[in-house]
């Protein structure tokens, strides 16, 4: 009975989409809510830590390039930041709190933000 | 097609969904404070709210039995108060949400939204925003009760129509204040380039309940219907009644799709004191359950009866109304603890007016 259902649905919806204005008619929104969320983001996640110690570093600011989101690692030198999908984009890592856990030379990466989730590990050299 | 296909073949769909009845919009009223005292609140929130936050482990735990029911990167958790923003864990718990695979999105009136929380909502993975401009400065002022919220709200819009990442709408309560003034305001809107513009009637409850200033007069309800209706056909902006209401021979002109109230049928709640209803601004009689006593999947699948199947509003001018297949008793936040009577129509109002 629910696969029929399911399947009158998307046949119904098809004919709605095909008729409306918009193709997201159908992408409802409650009348105190919000627009559903249809967009496609990546999470970028992994540690930063000193090249010549190995030690994972807190206070990096972790950005992408022309999108204002940004995150500050942890003690644990990790982070996680949910970024515009695209084939690619800059990923900036810069010291945020001068001298507290010693002072690194920013790093620029490029990488490939397409699919859920992207692991980035990476290596800051103390200036 | 002829309008009786259409309009055939979308009460289909509108039963169709109803005996689906799969949820895919999740409200959770994560607070009842507010840092304004807007004239038109249906929740009735203050600064001082005598409830607290709700914690989110509780709600996490709530809703986590719903990935066994439903993949839940189809369902939006509306995180809505209150002012949402005044919850200092906020990007803490949008990441939890989405490391469960939900996806959220927050409502505000946007009086907090600096670039900093921006960023770090963004950050968090949130996916949709909808904010509140409801006129110029005077007309904003006014309903919100507050000289600073007309800048906030403007520079927050700023932030969000950059954001290449977020779905948004800017939405409006249109009243006697403002609605002479909604031409104007469409033009701001463009020049701060917003794409979406969601506009509303206030509804006789919470703190409007009793206020005239409010309540749009049936010729100012055409007016609002012929104002979309012509920022529809402009097409510089994509302008929308909200699905608060049916508005009959208008509804072509200023929505997408047909009316159709969601509440119960694909859209719950879960309020800041743990009740799940459907919608937040919905009567609270209408409370199905509380996450504190009962399980919100079994609720879902097996309560909200008066929602799905909404024979009951054929009553007081519903029962005699030639429409009614169409509206099928219309939003459900227009029916108080009764059941007799819808608070008022839009449709007939005009109508009679005609």
């Amino acid at each position: 009975m629910k696969t029929f259902a399911n399947k009158s649905r998307k046949f119904l919806q098809s004919i709605f989409k095909g008729l409306s204005a918009t193709s997201l008619a159908f992408t409802f929104q409650a009348c105190y809510g919000t627009a559903q969320d249809v967009g496609q983001d990546v999470l970028i996640t992994g540690t930063v830590s000193s090249t010549q110690t190995g030690e994972a570093i807190p206070g990096i600011k972790v950005s992408v390039e022309d999108q204002p989101q940004y995150e500050i690692t942890d003690g644990s030198g990790q982070f996680s930041v949910y970024a515009l999908q695209r084939s690619a984009c800059k990923v900036t890592f810069e010291d945020a709190d001068a001298l507290q856990h010693g002072a690194f030379l920013a790093k620029d990466t490029i990488v490939e933000a397409l699919g859920e989730r992207i692991v980035l590990n990476v290596s800051l050299d103390a200036r | 097609m002829p309008g009786k296909l259409f309009q055939y073949l979308h009460r289909l769909f509108r039963a169709n969904e109803i005996r689906l009845h799969e949820l895919s919009y999740l409200f959770w009223e994560c607070t009842r404070r507010c840092n304004l005292r807007c004239l038109h609140c249906g929740s009735d929130c203050s600064a001082g709210s005598a409830r607290g936050d709700m914690p989110f482990g509780d709600f996490l735990r709530a809703i986590l039995p719903l990935k066994k029911a439903y993949p839940p990167n189809t369902i939006t958790v509306v995180i809505t108060g209150g002012e949402p923003l005044l919850r200092g864990d906020l990007p803490q718990c949008g990441r939890a949400l989405r490391e469960h695979g939900f996806r959220w999105s927050i409502v505000t009136n946007g009086y907090a939204y600096t670039p900093d929380v921006h960023a770090r909502l963004l950050a968090a993975g949130m996916g949709a925003i909808t904010l509140s401009l409801d006129g110029l400065e005077d007309a904003h002022s006014w309903l919100r009760s507050s000289t600073r919220s007309f800048a906030n709200a403007l520079k927050a819009i700023e932030l969000i129509t950059a954001s290449k990442r977020l779905c948004y709408d800017i939405v409006t309560c249109v009243n006697r204040k403002n609605i002479n003034t909604l031409p104007e305001l469409k033009e701001l809107l463009i020049s701060k380039k917003v794409a979406a513009w969601r506009l509303f009637t206030i509804a006789p409850i919470g703190r409007a309940k009793g206020n005239d200033d409010l309540q749009l007069t049936p010729q100012e309800l055409t007016q609002l219907m012929d104002f979309i209706a012509g920022a529809r056909a402009d097409r510089r902006i994509d302008a929308k009644l909200s699905c608060e209401a049916y508005v009959g021979a208008h509804e072509k002109r200023v929505r997408d799709a047909p009316f159709f109230c969601r509440a119960g049928v694909t859209i719950a709640s879960v309020l800041a004191d743990g009740s799940i209803a459907a919608c937040p601004n919905i009567n609270r009689h209408f409370v199905q359950g509380n996450i504190y006593r009962d399980s919100f999947l079994d609720v879902w699948s097996n309560r909200f009866e008066v929602m799905r199947n909404r024979r009951w509003t054929r009553t007081g001018i519903c029962a005699r109304c030639s429409d009614y297949k169409r509206c099928n008793g219309g939003a459900m936040h227009l029916w108080s603890e009764r059941q007799d009577a819808i608070l008022t129509c839009i449709n007939q109002k005009m109508l009679h007016s005609a």
